[in-house]
């Protein structure tokens, strides 16, 4: 299947509490999907399910075939990840942040030369890769949790808010660096609450709100404003739905 | 705003399960110490009692005997349980029991409890006094590591300092519920002390308003302690930015003023200040007593003898009156060795006692490190269980060895008349020897010995509320 | 990750760092003051032990040689009228120093070590040459190397160890650190063997720069077997508390609770249990009162001074072969002390075999505590292994009661007969020497509570091991 991330009635409950209700998601080769909505609305649930942090009550996610609870292992190879916050061993630099986390994986011994390009990929200063991490900015250790995903060279990359909190010159060189990744054959989730980052980079917008998928569009030939006229439309049909 | 800090801090404790359950744990353990150590008191007591008995009985039953084989045989002082040694037995343990009045002897006391408990009892104290010292000071860690540091992690010091609130008001917030909570463990743990050494109260025991005191004196040395602690655990939790190292500093802290230090000061103050072992705190002293021995010609030993012959007769003698005295010449010989003897052997145990006092001065000293420290000087004293009491109990009890031996050598010197040491007292003589009458020393005394340790704690309290004080005020990043 | 990677950035992570570099110090610091204090009282007890020997040993030189001049009938005028008395031989006796004895001081600053046997003085008395130690020391309890090591290494080893998993879950890291490595399980033991290991190693290279600085008294050849069994000791304590601090690490708490869950455990399992147990043993088994086996001492004395005419009569009877010297020039005094003696130690000794009953009986409840605390077994093993525990002391008095009653047995006719006895005699006299029993015998008491730990230990890696496979960096 061309369908690296597929969700298939995919549903989770905490107690009494439904933070997924059958979900039905899937993201190709090459494709960029996000998932917008509001707190609470199912979004870092869905990451969550599909890193395999937690199971899901019935459904199944898959990730590029395998059942993601039953192949955890063998999932987490081919899946890479960036959280809302990146942290990282404060006492260490970028760089050996960086090597640390390759090494991990186990996929590589890596040369410097070879982290250092990486960076550069990503835009990190060389200098200020040198530095320990405990001075980075959110946008430095963002970008430190992109070349450790880029390391990986997962099929498919999952983001959760990876751009909340970046100033507008950082967040563009972000999302350029995704379109990059999934124009190179990854298949991305992103979830977001930036309706323009989302509108510019993605092939697919997911709608969530209250643990549904509400709506599923696509943004090309859409302009902003209409964008988030029909998100904004949503949440009100959803409040009247529910209310 | 106070009150308002003081109501949500209680409320936030009382719903702190942690806190909950720690304490219901902490309840249960000084439950069951004061249990313990309340049935090991009663069994001491009982035992005391008859063996004061059994001596007694035994010392005059000796029949017909020569007043200084009697002397050899003498009677034993057993000294009795400290007034709060339920509470803290302190060094009562390592300390003889009983002490044999013989003549020509001051002996020390005799069995130490410790030599008969279990060698596992050496790792730690397991007494009130024993787990208020050892796990006080980790509740408080527990309700106060998180105060500052917490409210920083939350955001929560932020806005409240940005509502007007200042940090000093809300340090003395929670200053006030953490010690007062504490303070009511302690009153509730002395209260029970008390109540119950009033119902094992014999008659060497002092008032009931002593005790009382005592009990005082002991909730406050214990309640510095607390404040002492409060002081030191929100310091840290205010200069720490994360909770979790504010945690481990001060249960660093914990570990070395409150488990190593006091070790290390006892065996440090050993070091330095050496205790002397047996041979050669007998050797030294049977060395002294050769040498104070005036020659039985020389005028030094004529005046001894005048005046222990002018005490057996009760009036002054008139000159060269004593060589014509009726008197047991062997009598008056045996009462002045005693009396010169008696002198050396003062002094020796006067240099021992010193000597403990040295030691206990140097652990004062190592406690600018641990108001731990201080405060076991304190409750030892306080509960009667120190080397002060002791010292008083061994003092007291050669004073009565004294008389004892003057009274049968008198007996031989105005009965025995003959010179020799043939002389047999009557069966009923025994009986006429005067109990040992010892009433333990009263707290004013204990003060004065005590009052250095309590200035220390004072002080440590002291710096601990001004340096909190001072980093209320000045600190200015949150 | 290579194991030798993972290693390198634990070190540079963990260990290579001022917090790190001070606690290793301040530990070292209380390991190497605990051999020298050990060392300190070893020496000390060493000093009083030869200046003893040395001290009987002289005394009974002067003994011999008046003895001498008796039997050669020289200068006799100015020899005591006792000279020759079988009363006045003194034995030294002292229980030996093991070759490990610096490391645990036990309970040798308590109990005696050294002291004279001689049948002037009853069972009761035969050690009550007080001793003056410090009792504050006494109370607080001596410090050496074995007591810091069963107070501070678990500490250590929680400080370092407690969070392998919690550092990165606290972090918000442990969601990148599952993705990146997949197999946590590996990632949790490499680093948790490298942090466990280098508290271990580091304890025992220190206690092995003691043993071999505190070398002296015995040779290292010696001491070198006793302290491979006691690293083993320390070594099973170690791992004990690793296995304890993996298992409550892999419950995926937060580092507060961790180290508060393990700051419980350390204070219940170092200090309350033991404690509570001896104190509980002590309520349920006391000790015979001492000052009950007093009394009865000075009753049946002066019991026996009262009828010392009938004692002695009863004496002869058992004694038929004995001709009282009537010419002997020795005090009455002599035969009454032995005759008051002997029957106020065969009065007195069903109260001793009941202290030693008693003692066995609170032992046995104590070894029960050994199944609920490693660091009551270990403390037992630890003053075992250094020849001062209460065990072997009180072995100790036994036999030198025993050799005491048995020198009596043997001489008693003669005293009573007023008999000195010949040169010849007392040179075939054996000396007192304590028996021991081996060190491996000796820990036989400690082996079920140690294999009874050592198998919770193995459940606890189990059990952790199983709980790693669930990890989640979520947790609700």
């Amino acid at each position: 299947m061309s369908e690296l991330l597929l969700a298939q009635a995919l549903t989770k409950k905490f107690q009494s509490k439904t933070a997924l209700h059958e979900l039905n998601l899937s993201v190709r080769r090459s494709e960029v999907v996000c998932l917008l909505g509001a707190n609470g609305a199912g979004k870092t649930t869905t990451i969550n399910l599909f890193l395999g942090f937690l199971k899901p009550t019935t459904g199944a996610a898959y990730v590029d075939g395998l059942e993601v609870s039953s192949n955890l292992d063998e999932v987490r190879k081919k899946i890479s990840y960036v959280p809302e916050q990146v942290s990282l061993y404060p006492s260490l630099t970028g760089l050996e942040n960086l090597d640390y986390f390759v090494k991990l994986s186990g996929k590589r011994q890596p040369h410097e030369s070879y982290l250092r390009e990486l960076l550069g990929r990503v835009g990190l200063d060389q200098i200020v890769a040198n530095n320990r991490v405990k001075s980075y900015s959110k946008g430095m250790r963002q970008k430190i949790g992109l070349a450790i995903s880029l390391a990986k060279d997962a099929k498919a990359l999952l983001l959760d808010e990876p751009l909340s909190g970046l100033d507008p010159s950082a967040a563009n060189e972000f999302s350029n660096l995704l379109r990059g990744l999934a124009d190179n054959g990854t298949a991305v989730l992103m979830a977001t609450h930036d309706l323009f980052r989302a509108k510019e980079i993605s092939d697919r917008i997911g709608i969530m709100k209250s643990g549904c998928l509400v709506q599923e569009l696509s943004p090309d030939g859409m302009d902003q404003a209409s964008l988030e006229e029909i998100y904004l439309e949503q949440m009100r049909n959803s409040d009247e739905t529910s209310g | 705003m106070n009150i308002s800090i003081i109501k949500k801090e209680f409320m936030e404790l009382m719903r702190d399960g942690r806190a909950i359950s720690l304490s219901a744990i902490v309840g249960l353990l000084l439950v069951l110490a004061l249990s313990t150590g309340l049935s090991n008191e009663r069994t001491k007591e009982q035992r005391i009692f008859q063996a004061k008995m059994a001596d007694a009985e035994a010392f005059n039953a000796q029949g017909e005997k020569n007043p200084h084989s009697a002397a050899h045989f003498s009677r034993m002082a057993h000294k009795p349980i400290a007034p709060l040694s339920s509470f803290d037995p302190g060094v009562s343990s390592f300390l003889g029991q009983v002490i044999w009045l013989e003549a020509h002897y001051r002996n020390p006391a005799m069995f130490r409890a410790a030599e008969d408990a279990p060698e596992l009892s050496r790792l730690e104290n397991f007494s009130l006094a024993g787990v208020l010292t050892l796990v006080i000071p980790l509740l408080i860690i527990l309700l106060g590591y998180g105060s500052i540091s917490g409210e920083k992690e939350r955001g929560t010091l932020r806005q409240l300092i940005g509502s007007g609130t200042s940090l000093q008001t809300l340090l003395l917030g929670k200053f006030i519920v953490i010690s007062a909570t504490l303070f009511f463990v302690l009153l509730i743990t002395v209260s029970f002390s008390i109540v119950t050494s009033i119902v094992l109260l014999d008659e060497a025991a002092p008032s009931m308003s002593d005790l009382l005191m005592r009990g005082a004196s002991l909730l406050s040395s214990y309640g510095l302690y607390v404040l002492i602690l409060t002081a030191i655990t929100l310091l840290v939790s205010t200069l720490v930015s994360e909770s979790k190292t504010a945690l481990l500093i001060l249960l660093a802290v914990w570990a070395i003023t409150v488990v190593a230090l006091p070790r290390l000061s006892a065996s440090i103050a050993e070091q330095v200040y050496p205790s002397p072992h047996s041979h050669e705190f007998w050797e030294a002293t049977d060395a002294s007593l050769e040498a104070n021995r005036p020659d039985g010609a020389s005028a030094d030993y004529a005046a001894v003898e005048q005046r222990v012959i002018e005490r057996a007769i009760g009036r002054s003698l008139e000159e060269g009156e004593a060589e014509n005295l009726s008197i047991n010449a062997r009598g008056v010989r045996f009462e002045v060795s005693e009396v010169i003897d008696s002198e050396t052997y003062n002094i020796a145990f006067a240099e021992l006692f010193e000597n403990y006092a040295k030691q206990r001065n140097l652990r004062r000293l190592l406690s600018i490190f641990s108001p731990t420290i201080a405060l076991q000087h304190l409750s030892q004293a306080f509960s009667g269980t120190d080397i002060n009491a002791h010292e008083h109990f061994s003092n007291e009890a050669e004073r009565q060895r004294n008389d004892i031996v003057r009274m049968l050598n008198e007996e031989m010197m105005l009965n025995g008349s003959g010179g020799t040491s043939r002389y047999l007292a009557p069966a009923e003589f025994w009986e006429t020897v005067p109990e040992f009458q010892y009433r333990q020393p009263s707290i004013g005394s204990t003060w004065r010995q005590s009052f250095p340790d309590f200035f220390i704690l004072l002080f440590w309290g002291w710096i601990g509320l001004v340096a909190l004080f001072l980093l209320g005020r000045t600190r200015a990043e949150f | 990750m290579k194991l030798i990677e993972t290693f390198r950035y634990e070190w540079r992570i963990q260990f290579r760092n001022l917090a790190a570099a001070t606690v290793f110090l301040v530990f070292a610091g209380l390991l190497f003051y605990g051999g020298f204090a050990g060392k300190a009282e070893l020496d000390e007890r060493i000093s009083i032990i030869e200046a003893h020997d040395v001290a009987v040993a002289e005394s009974m030189e002067t003994w011999l040689s008046d003895l001498r001049k008796l039997e050669q009938g020289d200068n006799t005028e100015t020899l005591s009228p006792t000279t020759g008395s079988a009363m006045d031989v003194v034995f030294a006796s002292s229980l030996p120093q093991e070759p490990l004895s610096d490391f645990a001081v036990g309970q040798s600053d308590l109990l005696p070590f050294v002291g004279e046997i001689s049948i002037w003085e009853p069972d009761i008395r035969l050690f009550s040459k007080y001793e003056f130690a410090d009792p504050v020391g006494l109370a607080l309890g001596s410090f050496d190397i074995s007591k810091a090591v069963i107070l501070f290494l678990p500490l250590l080893l929680i400080v370092f160890c407690f969070d392998v998993i919690s550092a990165d879950r606290d972090s918000n890291r442990l969601g990148l650190t599952i993705l990146q490595i997949t197999n946590l399980r590996r990632l949790f033991w490499q680093r948790y063997l490298f942090r466990a290991s280098v508290v271990l190693v580091f304890t025992l290279v220190s206690a092995f720069f003691v043993l071999v600085l505190n070398s002296g008294n015995h040779a290292f050849g010696d001491r070198l077997p006793v302290f491979g069994i006691w690293a083993f000791s320390v070594l099973f304590y170690g791992m004990f508390w690793s296995m304890l601090i993996a298992l409550i690490a892999s419950f995926n708490r937060s580092g507060e609770f961790n180290i508060l869950t393990l700051l419980g455990l350390w204070v219940g399992l170092t200090l309350i249990i033991p404690a509570a147990g001896s104190s509980i043993a002590e309520t349920l088994y006391p000790t015979p009162s001492r000052l009950a086996y007093l009394a009865e001492a000075r009753e049946v004395e002066n019991e026996t001074r009262l009828r010392e005419a009938d004692v002695a009569n009863e004496f002869m009877l058992d004694h038929p072969e004995l001709l009282v010297n009537s010419d002997s020039e020795f005090p009455a005094r002599v035969s009454s002390a032995f005759l008051v003696t002997s029957t106020v130690d065969e009065a007195t000794r069903p109260i001793v075999a009941a202290f030693e009953g008693s003692l066995l009986e609170r032992e046995r409840v104590l070894s029960i505590f050994g199944y609920l605390s490693p660091a009551v077994g270990v403390h037992s093993a630890l003053n075992e292994i250094a020849g001062n525990s209460s065990r072997r002391h009180q072995s100790y008095l036994r036999q030198a009661r025993r050799f005491k009653a048995d020198y009596a047995l043997l001489v008693g006719p003669d005293v009573v007969a007023k008999q000195a006895i010949s040169s010849e005699f007392f040179e075939s006299l054996s000396q007192f020497q304590f028996m021991e029993d081996p060190l491996l015998g000796r820990l036989d008491q400690n082996i079920r509570p140690i294999i009874f730990l050592l198998s919770l230990s193995i459940g606890m890696l189990l059990l952790a091991n199983q709980r790693l496979k669930a990890i989640s960096p979520i947790t609700y």
